[in-house]
């Protein structure tokens, strides 16, 4: 099923571990130095626990002590009561941006924006980090991120020199209600700073591009 | 000697090269390696736990390598640039005792960020599913699918496809499918 990658995986580890078992310690030194190790660890959190379990019983009978307390001990004269608050970079020369009025202003355009001039810059790539906001070129609706679809439309956006990236659509916050989509499909998109770069994206990309959105990254905690 | 000692030395004795080579995985560095399987078997044994036997508690220090090592990617961005330059630099091993394969599958994890290292590591060697890989690292299942879509796209690139398993074994079906939001 996966044999090849899995196969390497495990050639990798098991290079490793020859080298490492070549150069390691003998067991017994080791053992005695973790032990010692361990022991002071395991001292350590029983004293922690210790102190934590005197403390919860100290507390335990102040406020026991407190509510079982008799009335006549209680002090008959009111007092006040204390309240106890408790990406890849584009390869081409930096050139001027493109013209705003190339491109479609709307955040919500679902088609791909037809853009009537030549690109005069290369679209900058977004910081795809969680929580960021940006703009996404949507580019495909996939079942899987291995279908040929999938591939196809990853291969393009590599070959534009960007970075694809392929996840579930919730993961974008913005992109399913922009895009008229389902909230459970998965999608291959890239992500841009501006607007202007994502339509410029789309336009680059071709036909074949989804529409572009503002949307919110999630999934990459 | 009590007996959690004495699955300790036998897990340095019999496991510990493997542990290394397992831990060597997500570091792709060998001192890293070394460290972080020690101190992963150091944490294991320290906490009060049933360790009877060899098998079990390996199993609880590749479990706590696995954390150890998300952590470490979630401490700090520097670790992620570190480990990426020393994937990248003079740290390999031996060239001249490695094959192509193992140089050519180093060269591919080291492409990676250390998420998405760690999630094909453990779909594609440790065979978990996406939820269980999800369960593992303390993500979502959506973060964990688009970290394989992005690894297994790198991977393939450098690899070729044929080192990649066929479409449906690397996104196994969730259901629902919808379980991606994760919220700040």
């Amino acid at each position: 099923m996966t044999a090849p990658l899995r196969d390497l995986l495990g050639e990798l580890a098991d290079h490793e571990a020859r080298i490492s078992a070549s150069s390691a310690p003998d067991a017994g030194t080791e053992a005695l130095h973790m032990r010692t190790r361990i022991r002071r660890l395991r001292a350590r959190r029983l004293a922690a626990v210790s102190v934590g379990a005197a403390a919860v019983v100290a507390v335990g009978i102040v406020t026991a002590n407190a509510v079982t307390a008799p009335p006549a001990l209680l002090p008959v004269a009111p007092e006040p009561s204390a309240s106890v608050t408790s990406s890849p970079s584009p390869s081409l020369p930096p050139s001027p941006s493109p013209s705003p009025s190339t491109v479609s202003p709307s955040p919500t355009a679902t088609p791909p924006v037809v853009v009537e001039t030549p690109p005069a810059a290369l679209p900058q790539a977004a910081d795809v980090t969680h929580g960021n906001e940006v703009w996404g070129t949507y580019v495909a609706v996939v079942d899987s991120f291995e279908s040929p679809t999938a591939l196809a439309a990853k291969e393009r956006i590599t070959e534009l020199g960007y970075q694809s990236s392929g996840g579930d659509i919730g993961c974008d916050q913005g992109a399913a209600e922009t895009l008229g989509l389902p909230q459970d499909v998965m999608v291959v998109a890239s992500y841009f700073a501006t607007e202007q770069d994502a339509a410029l994206f789309a336009q680059m990309y071709g036909p074949d591009a989804l529409g572009i959105a503002k949307v919110t990254l999630y999934c990459l905690d | 000697m009590a007996a959690w000692e004495q699955v300790l030395e036998e897990v340095l004795r019999d496991r510990r090269s493997a542990l290394v080579g397992y831990a060597a995985l997500f570091t792709l560095d060998r001192g890293d390696a070394e460290d972080l399987a020690h101190d992963a078997i150091i944490r294991t044994f320290a906490k009060r736990r049933a360790l009877t036997d060899v098998f079990s508690a390996e199993g609880y220090v590749r479990a706590v390598i696995r954390t150890m090592y998300i952590d470490s990617t979630r401490r700090s961005v520097s670790w992620r640039a570190k480990v990426h330059l020393l994937a990248e630099t003079g740290h390999a091993p031996s060239p001249e005792r490695a094959t192509e394969a193992v140089l050519d599958v180093r060269a591919a994890l080291a492409g990676l960020a250390p998420r998405e290292r760690a999630v094909a590591v453990l779909r594609f060697f440790d065979d978990l599913t996406v939820p269980e890989i999800a369960h593992e690292l303390d993500l979502s299942t959506g973060a964990v699918k688009r970290y394989l879509s992005d690894a297994t796209a790198k991977l393939r690139s450098v690899l070729g496809p044929d080192a990649l398993p066929d479409e449906t074994s690397v996104v196994r079906p969730v259901t629902p499918v919808r379980t991606g939001r994760s919220e700040p």
